[in-house]
């Protein structure tokens, strides 16, 4: 009976439009969104174009064309370089084609059309090469193999700002924004746990009286369905940090496994929380799929998906609503499970997490228990 | 004499203020077709309702198979049948699916389940259709899918709860067909409905209700018999002077005359000969006779003499 009750209930879930808009497709839609806004963030993060320069090389330096060399090639060159003789290469200043010359005469000079990184960046390259000219020639001739060792570590010199990693996690302030929508993929699992209710209640849908005329006990059916539910929002929850770990390729840092079973929870508990609404809000679906609605998009509001600041303000005025806020919950334990080096916040959001699905599954059972109904 | 399959006593059901069952008492034997027959909102759902414990009542008792029903008479619940009046079918399962799945309720081998769903499926005549969802089969085969899944588990009581609502003439004679075949094959079948036709076709006892009472009960003939009126004659008739009128009133066995709308109306009660004896005076006076019918009476004439109002609603 509970496995006739698993098989037809997965069937009917799975094929129900409601459920594949909210579980999937929106969570797809919204990430693909967010992932297109952010873009241009994480173009500008991550990648380093080569700054274009032009080389008026006056006189023969071996030394500084293998300089040039080493700073023009490979994936994280330095430098666009031009070789042009003078005029060329003040033309290509003047319409912008490059941001500054490097002459190499008897000593280095640089010219530049306008203040910029790009220049500073110049003017740092050529000042070291001013500084380590000595150790590079010298290297040059006695130990050639180290030069581009040095040749590296003058371009380092060329940053002026270092990214220094405080824990072992990802802590980038845009992945956040993931971590919400995979709570809200958790949160909206609720509208599967309100089927649970409608199904099994024979003042809720004929089909729930039609169930209650059945040899099959109701603890049997409601818990199937439970579970039913249960598993499907866990695959939800899979498929969305699939889709948005490898089809999106957003970072979610080391310990994919234990994003993987971190939101597979929040699914449940999300079903659950469904499940319980389910039970205490009486009327329509219609009804009851609003108030669950509300509670999970107002739960990932309170979290910090449509408006980032939220949930800071949240957490200083209200801690609270965002410990209690299962929404919130998720998000955390993402959070932590990222940002810590070791488990501890994380588990602690994962134990929270368990306690309250036990205590929505326990709700949602003692208001579905009535056996008889004073109306239908 | 058979036993009583369901024994239903002295039963009150309240809504507030309105009383929906008022002391109602049913008895209802195996091998019988037992018809609950009355207008909207008589009670006849309600009695249903109340009869598979998923209403609570206020008052009364109810057995089936000799056993006190509760919602946890799972020995009971086993060999009940139910068909509800609303569809109960999974919008998003097929027919075969949604068989299977009502069947699995009560039968866990999976082979004696398929065989049963495939019997019900062929009982039904949805053997073409079985792979169709539910919102893809038209009304009367929509309400054939909610009786295969209210019978494939084969049992021994059937409550069909208005099956014929809004129903195409077609398929709903393969319904009342397919009620009066598991009757045959032994089942004990509990029917309501509004339609006083369907009932006098198939059900062995009628109980009436209206108002949350049971107003008469018996078989159909039992239930005519009630009626002071035998047979209701009609004649065309354009013209009827007052004379004749009144002749005709003084006819024997005659108890009730009208002509309206060029028709000659005379109720009977009792008498062997009413028509022939309306025909001859009317010769007698060499009227014009246009149409000539005569009509037994009805439940709904049962029900308009005990209650003063038709059995059937308007918009019905």
């Amino acid at each position: 009976m509970f496995f006739n009750e698993f098989k037809y209930n997965m069937r009917a879930i799975i094929r129900d439009r409601n459920f594949i808009f909210w579980l999937i497709i929106f969570p797809m839609v919204l990430g693909t969104l967010f992932k297109a806004a952010f873009s241009d963030i994480y173009d500008k993060d991550i990648k380093f174009s080569a700054i274009p320069t032009a080389v008026v090389a006056e006189k023969d330096d071996k030394i500084f064309e293998e300089v040039i060399k080493a700073v023009s090639t490979g994936d994280d060159k330095l430098l666009k370089v031009t070789f042009a003789d003078k005029d060329e290469a003040e033309e290509l200043l003047k319409n912008g084609k490059v941001s500054g010359i490097i002459t190499k005469g008897d000593s280095l000079a640089l010219t530049v059309g306008a203040n910029g990184i790009n220049e500073t960046i110049l003017k740092s390259f050529t000042d070291s090469y001013l500084t380590q000219e000595k150790i590079i020639t010298d290297a040059a001739k006695n130990d050639p193999a180290k030069l581009p060792e040095l040749i590296k570590l003058m371009q380092e010199d060329t940053k002026a700002l270092k990214k220094i990693r405080v824990t072992d996690g990802e802590c980038d302030p845009l992945i956040t924004y993931f971590f919400n929508l995979l709570a809200m993929v958790a949160a909206c699992s609720s509208v599967t746990g309100l089927s649970v209710v409608t199904r099994n209640q024979a003042d809720q849908s004929p089909l729930g009286a039609r169930k209650g005329c059945s040899p099959t006990p109701k603890l049997i059916s409601t818990l199937a369905v439970l579970c039913c539910c249960w598993a499907v929002s866990m695959v939800c929850t899979t498929f969305s940090v699939t889709f948005l770990a490898f089809v999106l390729k957003i970072n979610f840092g080391s310990r994919l496994g234990l994003v993987y079973l971190s939101t597979m929870l929040g699914g449940v508990m999300g079903t659950s929380m469904g499940f319980m609404i389910g039970s205490l809000v009486k009327g329509s679906f219609e009804k009851k799929n609003a108030v669950a609605m509300v509670v999970s998009l107002g739960g990932n509001f309170l979290s910090g998906l449509m408006i980032a600041d939220v949930k800071p303000d949240v957490m200083e005025k209200a801690p609270i609503v965002n410990e209690l806020n299962p929404a919130a919950v998720v998000c955390d334990a993402l959070y932590y499970l990222n940002l810590d080096k070791d488990y501890d916040r994380f588990i602690k959001k994962l134990i929270t997490m368990l306690i309250m699905t036990v205590v929505f599954t326990a709700v949602g059972f003692i208001f579905t228990r009535r056996k008889k109904y004073a109306s239908l | 004499m058979a036993e009583n399959i369901v024994k239903i006593k002295s039963l009150v059901k309240r809504y507030g203020e309105l009383i929906a069952l008022d002391h109602l008492d049913l008895e209802i034997k195996q091998g019988e077709v037992f018809g609950l027959l009355g207008p909207n909102g008589s009670g006849k759902t309600t009695t249903i309702n109340c009869l598979l414990s998923l209403l609570a009542y206020d008052k009364g008792s109810i057995q089936i198979f000799g056993k006190e029903m509760s919602p946890t008479a799972y020995d009971i619940k086993k060999d009940i049948g139910v068909i509800m009046q609303n569809v109960a079918v999974f919008d998003e399962l097929n027919v075969f699916e949604n068989i299977d799945y009502f069947c699995g309720l009560y039968i866990t081998d999976k082979a004696e389940r398929k065989k049963c769903v495939e019997e019900a499926i062929q009982f039904v005549g949805l053997e073409d259709f079985r792979k169709y969802r539910p919102k893809k089969l038209s009304g009367g085969l929509l309400r054939r899918l909610n009786i295969a899944c209210g019978i494939a588990h084969k049992p021994k009581l059937i409550i069909l709860d208005e099956p014929t609502v809004a129903v195409d003439p077609q398929s709903r004679n393969k319904i009342l067909e397919g009620i009066e075949e598991l009757n045959r094959n032994g089942a004990t079948i509990i029917y309501t409905s509004h339609y006083m036709e369907e009932v006098e076709q198939i059900c062995t006892r009628i109980a009436i209700m209206d108002k949350g009472r049971k107003i008469a009960e018996g078989t159909k003939e039992e239930l005519k018999a009630m009626t002071k009126n035998t047979e209701t004659i009609k004649v065309g008739l354009h013209e009827l002077p007052d004379e004749v009128m009144k002749e005709i009133s003084a006819l024997p066995h005659v108890y009730s005359t009208d002509h309206t709308d060029s028709t000659l109306t005379v109720a009977c009660s009792g008498g062997r000969h009413n028509l022939i004896r309306v025909l001859e005076v009317l010769q007698k006076h060499e009227l014009h006779i246009g149409k000539v019918t005569t009509e037994q009476p009805t439940l709904n004439d049962v029900f308009l003499e005990i209650t003063g109002k038709a059995l059937r609603d308007k918009e019905d």
